[in-house]
């Protein structure tokens, strides 16, 4: 039965649609292919900052180890949070079984087992690559290597433990702050903020690695020698790994590590058994006690009712907080933060290519602009996908289809221009980027992020009709703001290297590319519009 | 609210039960279908679905489960498309004229479907701003229903995403009447609802019916039909295998679930 329970919890949390068995050995050949580039990097990355450290500091390398595996440690416990999350208080599940003639204990064992494998499984990805290179540079004995394969096994105790812990206090966190809307932006603001100041610090780490020249920027002697008095404090990964490699305090070490782990498993467990038990035989719905007057509800244009609820569904549902509502916010800061630190790295290094491609910063600019602000529109240009269920209100309401269609694609598009409109403001006031990028990627961003939208959802009706005709809109509305700039960027090369064309010209081009893909798609839309909204098939 | 040509529903009182109407309505057809295919990719579902409903009648429609009763409906309401046939609201050709077709009806899925970001309060102003309607006209209809369904201001002031299943269905409910529907067409409308929302339901699909309105139902519970029907079509395999009207044969009334066992009994040993 708990084995039963176990493959409920990887197939409930795996599981998002059948696929073919040629579609299935292609996704997981993809994956793997990724997640091995990513080790690459990762390996690449920390081989050439251990070098460089090593020239500065001879115990500076162990400390940098130390606090790489810290962090892996804290994403570890995040990552694992969330999920514990999503598992433990996963009403739906609890109802299916509650009924079930299985313990609540024995319920709980399997989601912490399911943790306990997600957990490790990560860190064996981000974990054990660089605990191996540490050992590989220095020739570590085979003993070694076995410990960096059981690595993750042996810390996911501790890190489960206290993502159990963590989950409890995000539940409540996450239920305080589901009451508002406003709360619910500020906080999603607040994390992509911090996400976006981590990404920046891992960016400037990896074009330091790249760079040829030294690392004083990052890793100033203050900081080294503060961060080997600190790595004590890193509990309980300075503890493992010092027992293993510097062998100074073995016994307490070892001591330390296994009591706090112990103690991290012991509280999580026995807590959110207690929680879950409670959750599942108390669930109850929300009393609200304050005393209501009704309020007159005037009454808009069917047109102003479909903008306010699609504004509703995108700036309110918590599912598109994180993958479009912060990241707009946030789209100014990131790409300054990336063509600033890119800038910064061409200038020093590449001057030379500069030479034979005189529009080469200016390339990687637009690009940069045009996929950032892309991408985020990608992630809200599915807006029929969005609506769900609701889809039924959609295709029942007496307002045409392009009416609706019309809604839809103005909400998203008016909010990515306003924030294609900022980033480009505060590029151009920074003196990141020229005046004939920024008007540049101004127009081919409007015409990308019109395109976009209007594309998105003309696929995803395509991808709902009955006629079968499936142009998987996901993929198409993916891949379209990746493979743009690209090809803009290739086009600036072939015009400015090979054909010698002056740099007005180029960005002329660019923008005549752009029109001359995206206009042939608007003949005839009205018809095929209209065709796809009732070709579109809801299921009850 | 500007004036839409289109909702002549929105000028009309709202909605309330008075049987002294009935004498008046005459027998005219307010749904017709004809001769509906529908397949989903090569199996063919519907084979030819025949169906005139009258205005003032409850009309129910049943069948096992995967007969074609909801994809019927889902044609007729305009969530899928089908592959030939003819579909008439009150006139208006669902294929040709979907905005004055959908103008009529009022639909309640079998599960109950809104946006869960929006209060109940905002979902009812939306489904009524989409119908175009008129302010007054909406005010009154809001308190009928609301005191119909008994939901408090506190509760419609709330998410509709922190609401029970039962809540979720009142709410639909409500919409699918806000705006004075000349057909209210409904799937299995009575999961989830409590024993009191039940009853109410039950006096609203005769108090509509009775007003000069139409009912379209369809449920799984032989009883309600057999209490509320005016008529019953049973359908299987694809098309309407009988069509009871109860006026002319009172007796089929009490025998429903037999006529319905004795169907899919002969069905299933042919099967066999």
């Amino acid at each position: 039965m708990f084995l039963e329970l176990l493959r409920k919890e990887f197939i409930e949390k795996k599981t998002k649609e059948s696929q073919s068995t040629l579609a299935l050995i292609l996704s997981s050949l993809l994956r793997f292919l990724l997640l091995g580039c990513f080790v690459a990097l990762l390996v690449f990355v920390f081989y050439t900052l251990d070098f460089k450290i090593q020239k500065y500091s001879t115990y500076g390398t162990f400390d940098f180890l130390v606090l790489y595996l810290f962090v892996t440690a804290v994403l570890g416990v995040l990552f694992t949070m969330v999920k514990a999350r999503a598992s433990i208080f996963d009403k739906k599940d609890s109802r299916v079984t509650m009924i079930l003639p299985i313990s609540p204990s024995t319920q709980v064992f399997a989601k912490v087992v399911y943790l306990y494998i997600e957990s490790a499984l990560l860190q064996l990805l981000v974990s054990s690559p660089v605990l191996m290179t540490y050992g590989v540079i220095r020739t570590f004995i085979p003993y070694y290597h076995i410990f960096s394969l059981l690595y993750p096994f042996i810390i996911s105790f501790f890190l489960v433990g206290l993502s159990l812990l963590a989950a409890l206090v995000y539940q409540q966190f996450y239920r305080l702050i589901k009451k508002s809307d406003i709360a619910q932006i500020i906080v999603a603001s607040i994390l992509v903020i911090l996400l976006c100041y981590l990404y920046q610090f891992v960016l400037n780490l990896f074009l330091t690695a790249l760079n040829d020249s030294s690392i004083g920027g990052v890793f100033s002697p203050d900081f080294v020698n503060t961060l080997h008095k600190a790595r004590i404090y890193f509990l309980p990964v300075y503890n493992l790994i010092d027992a293993v490699i510097e062998k100074m305090n073995t016994r307490s070490d070892i001591f330390l590590f296994a009591g706090s782990s112990l103690l991290s498993l012991t509280l999580g467990v026995g807590i959110v058994s207690i929680v879950y038990y409670h959750e599942i035989k108390n669930e109850t719905y929300p009393v609200d006690n304050k005393k209501h007057e009704h309020k007159k509800l005037p009454l808009l244009t069917p047109f102003k009712a479909l903008l306010k609820k699609e504004f509703a569904i995108l700036f309110t549902d918590e599912a598109n907080l994180f993958s479009y509502t912060s990241l707009l916010i946030m789209c100014p800061f990131l790409t300054f933060a990336v063509i600033s630190s890119l800038n910064g790295i061409i200038y020093d290094n590449l001057r030379f290519y500069a030479a034979y491609f005189p529009e080469l910063v200016n390339g990687i600019n637009l690009t940069l602009v045009l996929l950032f602000v892309g991408v985020i529109n990608a992630s809200a240009s599915l807006s029929m996908t969005r609506e769900g269920k609701s889809l039924i209100v959609v295709k029942t309401i007496p307002v045409s289809p392009l009416k609706q269609i019309f809604a839809k694609l103005l909400i998203p598009f008016a909010f990515s221009e306003l924030s294609l409109f900022i980033t480009e403001i505060v590029l151009i006031s920074t003196s990141i980027i020229t005046w004939k990028v920024l008007l540049t990627s101004f127009v081919i961003g409007t015409l990308l992020l019109a395109f976009s939208n209007v594309f998105g959802i003309f696929a995803d009706m395509k991808d709902m009709s009955s006629k079968r005709r499936r142009v998987k809109a996901t993929l198409i509305n993916e891949i379209v703001p990746i493979l743009l700039p690209i090809v803009i960027f290739l086009l600036f090369f072939l015009f400015s290297v090979v054909v010698s064309l002056p740099s007005y010209s180029l960005y002329l081009i660019a923008i005549g590319f752009t029109l001359l893909i995206f206009l042939p798609f608007l003949i005839g839309l009205k018809r095929r519009y209209s065709k796809s909204f009732v070709e579109m098939e809801v299921h009850n | 609210m500007a004036d839409n040509p289109l909702n002549p529903l929105a000028k009309m009182p709202p909605f309330q039960g008075s049987k002294e109407k009935k004498e008046e309505v005459e027998r005219k057809v307010v749904l017709e279908v004809k001769d509906l295919h529908k397949s989903y990719g090569k199996k063919e579902v519907l084979k030819g679905i025949n169906l005139e409903v009258y205005q003032g009648e409850v009309f129910g429609f049943i069948g096992k489960n995967g007969a074609g009763k909801s994809t019927t409906i889902d044609c007729i309401v305009g969530l899928k498309d089908f592959n030939s046939g003819l579909i008439r609201v009150l006139g208006h050709n669902v294929k040709e004229n979907p905005i004055d077709a959908k103008m009529n009806f009022g639909y309640v899925p079998s599960e109950p479907v809104t946006y869960e970001v929006m209060t109940g309060n905002e979902y009812l102003q939306f489904v009524a701003s989409s119908y175009g309607m008129y302010q007054e006209a909406f005010d009154k209809n809001y308190e009928f229903l609301k005191n119909k369904f008994m939901i408090g201001d506190a509760d419609l002031n709330r998410k509709i995403r922190e609401y029970s299943h039962g809540m979720k269905q009142k709410v639909c409910l409500m919409a699918s009447l806000i705006h004075n529907p000349s057909i209210w067409v409904l799937d299995e409308p009575t999961v989830g609802l409590d024993i009191m929302v039940y009853q109410t339901l039950m006096d609203m699909l005769h108090d509509f019916a009775a007003n000069g309105k139409t009912v379209f139902v369809t449920s799984h519970n032989i009883d309600l039909v057999s209490r509320v029907c005016n008529r019953v079509a049973i359908i299987n395999n694809g098309v309407v295998a009988e069509l009871i009207d109860f006026s002319k044969e009172p007796l089929k009334r009490r025998n429903l679930s037999k006529i319905f066992f004795n169907m899919y009994g002969q069905e299933e040993k042919k099967e066999k």
